[in-house]
């Protein structure tokens, strides 16, 4: 089979991430929001993407960041369906390591990578990110 | 050597053809609208279709059609004349070389200049080859100073009509028709009147076949002295000009508005359609709701349970995906059963999902009598993974949720969760439990699902909340953010103590300013929110 070499940037939406998948440099990312009314259908075409990679012959890792701020909890479910895709390249042989990046005060995401770890047999590092702009009291 | 000197002027014809034919298909391809681009290429295939004479007469008019269609309807690429016109300069050469497109590419003001002299020029051309070789130094001179109009123009003005050159187009105008009327007089004196007015006739029927179509074109009857304008002739002539050039644009000013009106008609047409669509839609969401509402208890019975309590129930759309449900049941002892339950989705598909659960709830606490949440939980799992995995549908749908069943005899609140949490207060302490993380109606392969129980005492007036992630979802504020669950929490350590109808004020209030933080910035809700709060207190 060919070893085709792509790179997909999908720009983002007020309801959909910013996602990129380089299968030159071996690089997954996702960033931002995520809520789409139907998210299976914003996420097919991203399994597709990941289900043909090949794993190429550079020694380097694949990398895989999530930063997302915000997703429904239909997106939550995708975004395992995206990890037991990455689970298959590091099956292929390749390394496959997910930086889950959550805003340092937002257990929620954080959590919710941890929950989703447990379902897929790849490296997670959490890593937090500061805040760049807070809100310090309340409005009302 | 004339054969091939016809052929030579031949081929340059042809291509002078083809350069046309390039730049009006040029032009025809900047409009983006399907209608008005048939219309146009039709023009063009016809204009193509002539001979190059006959194209180069027609040209202005063509032209101008087109340009005005371009510029106009705003269904192209291009906005205005003046970059139609410079694109085209740019792009084809030979424009330059088409005395009538230059006239034509002049700014507006300039035009009636240009025209005065094409006018005045072929007038002398005209007289020239009558009076000769020999011709008149007083036409060689006119011409001269002629070509040299308005950028270069030197005195003395020819005829001394006035001293200084003019300033303004406005005056320039005034200048040349003056000068035009003053050679009709000296050129009287040369032929006849009537020949003169013959020379002078033609001359304008030159002009008008080029550029009738300009705006100002009419300013050029001006040209002719009101001698011959008033002789029946002229007067014919001009006023047959006239209607041409009116009817003409009357003409293509009536096709595009009647393009605009049919073009109007329809999107009027494509817009009851959708409005009528909408009602309906509306009309059965609307009519969903009401099941919706009929099926769920209702809010106010809650605080003939719980006097001290409150239920901030927020859908995104007209039905909801969250929804709460309790119920008291009466034994020898009453126990109660709240239900804050948060189904994937919102709008229709979530409603559906929170009928499934009401119904399901119902069965197990009402009918069942099953009051240990963490054994609702699981039933509700196991009921909803059944009645949607078995039918093999692709499984993305179930709902997170908080259970507490409060036992007045055991003086105790069980809770279960499945992702949410409850959140209570004791002596201005604030505890939380936190859910199991596991959804109901999640399925994995190498986890049996199970829901813990976690048991709050109550020895004191207990202050309770449990909600789903709609509320700290919320995206808002100065930063746009997220508002965050430790937000969240931080709100209720700040308002717990106060009354509950004041609380749910603020939390109203916390949550119409973070999506409104500054004038002009708005923000959409983004999921169902619910907070229910009550509190426990068996004196």
């Amino acid at each position: 089979m060919e070893n085709t070499k792509t790179k997909v940037v999908i720009d983002p939406t007020s309801v959909t991430p910013y996602v990129v998948i380089d299968t030159e440099e071996d690089l997954f990312e996702i960033k931002g929001r995520s809520s789409p009314e139907v998210s299976i259908n914003f996420y097919t075409p991203i399994y597709e993407y990941l289900e043909d990679y090949t794993s190429s012959s550079s020694g380097g890792d694949f990398t895989a960041n999530f930063a997302l701020e915000y997703f429904n909890t239909s997106s939550t479910k995708c975004l395992l369906g995206v990890l037991k895709r990455l689970a298959n390249i590091e099956k292929l042989g390749k390394k496959v390591i997910v930086n889950w990046y959550y805003e340092e005060d937002d257990e929620d995401v954080l959590e919710i990578g941890e929950d989703l770890s447990y379902f897929v047999d790849i490296e997670f590092n959490f890593l937090p990110l500061e805040g760049d702009g807070e809100d310090e009291d309340f409005y009302f | 050597m004339l054969d091939f000197l016809r052929r030579k002027e031949s081929s340059k014809k042809q291509e002078l053809k083809h350069g046309l034919n390039d730049l009006l298909t040029f032009m025809v391809e900047r409009v983006s609208d399907d209608k008005e681009y048939t219309i146009l290429s039709g023009k063009v295939s016809k204009f193509a279709s002539m001979s190059v004479d006959k194209q180069i007469k027609s040209l202005p008019e063509t032209y101008l059609l087109i340009e005005q269609y371009i510029t106009e309807l705003n269904s192209s690429t291009i906005r205005s004349r003046d970059e139609l016109r410079s694109q085209l300069e740019e792009r084809f050469e030979f424009v330059k070389e088409i005395d009538s497109l230059q006239v034509i590419f002049l700014p507006r003001e300039q035009q009636p200049i240009a025209l005065a002299k094409v006018f005045m020029t072929s007038v002398l051309e005209k007289a020239y080859n009558l009076l000769g070789s020999a011709g008149d130094k007083m036409l060689v001179s006119l011409q001269q100073w002629l070509e040299t109009v308005p950028d270069a123009a030197y005195t003395p003005i020819p005829f001394k009509i006035q001293e200084e050159l003019p300033k303004n187009a406005a005056d320039w105008y005034k200048l040349l028709f003056d000068i035009s009327h003053t050679l009709f007089t000296n050129l009287e004196l040369k032929f006849s009147e009537s020949f003169t007015g013959k020379i002078y006739e033609k001359s304008y029927e030159e002009i008008a076949t080029h550029y009738k179509s300009l705006e100002d074109f009419p300013m050029m009857i001006e040209l002719l002295p009101r001698k011959i304008l008033d002789s029946t002739q002229i007067d014919i002539l001009s006023k047959k000009n006239k209607e041409n050039l009116l009817t003409g644009r009357v003409e293509s000013l009536t096709e595009l508005n009647q393009k605009i009106t049919r073009q109007a008609e329809e999107l009027q047409a494509a817009n009851d359609i959708i409005s009528e669509k909408n009602r309906e839609i509306t009309e059965s969401i609307d009519y969903a709701k009401r099941i919706q509402f009929s099926m769920k208890p209702e809010a106010s019975s809650f605080r003939k349970i719980f006097k001290e309590s409150f239920i901030f129930f927020k859908p995104r759309d007209i039905v909801s995906g969250d929804f709460f449900w309790f119920k008291k049941l009466d034994y020898k002892d009453p126990k109660y059963v709240i239900a804050a339950v948060d189904c994937t989705g919102h709008g229709v598909p979530g409603a559906f999902m929170s009928m499934l659960g009401i119904e399901h709830l119902e069965r197990i606490v009402s009918m069942r009598q099953i009051l240990d949440p963490s054994k609702i939980a699981l039933r509700l799992h196991k009921a909803i993974v059944n009645r949607l995995n078995n039918e093999k549908q692709y499984m993305q749908d179930g709902m997170d949720l908080s259970i507490c069943s409060i036992n007045q005899k055991t003086k105790t609140l069980e809770f279960a969760g499945a992702k949410n949490s409850l959140v209570f207060f004791q002596k201005g302490n604030m505890k939380m439990f936190k859910g199991d993380r596991q959804s109901i109606g999640e399925v994995h392969e190498e986890k049996e699902p199970f829901f813990s129980r976690q048991i709050v005492k109550i020895t004191e007036p207990t202050t309770c909340y449990i909600f789903s992630d709609g509320y700290e979802d919320q995206i808002g504020g100065k930063f746009n953010r997220k508002y965050k669950r430790i937000r969240f929490l931080k709100l209720l350590e700040r308002i717990h103590t106060l009354p509950m109808k004041e609380q749910a004020e603020i939390l109203e209030r916390e949550l119409h300013h973070w999506m409104n933080p500054e004038e002009g910035v708005n923000f959409q809700q983004v999921d169902d929110i619910l907070v229910m709060a009550f509190i426990v207190d068996f004196k």
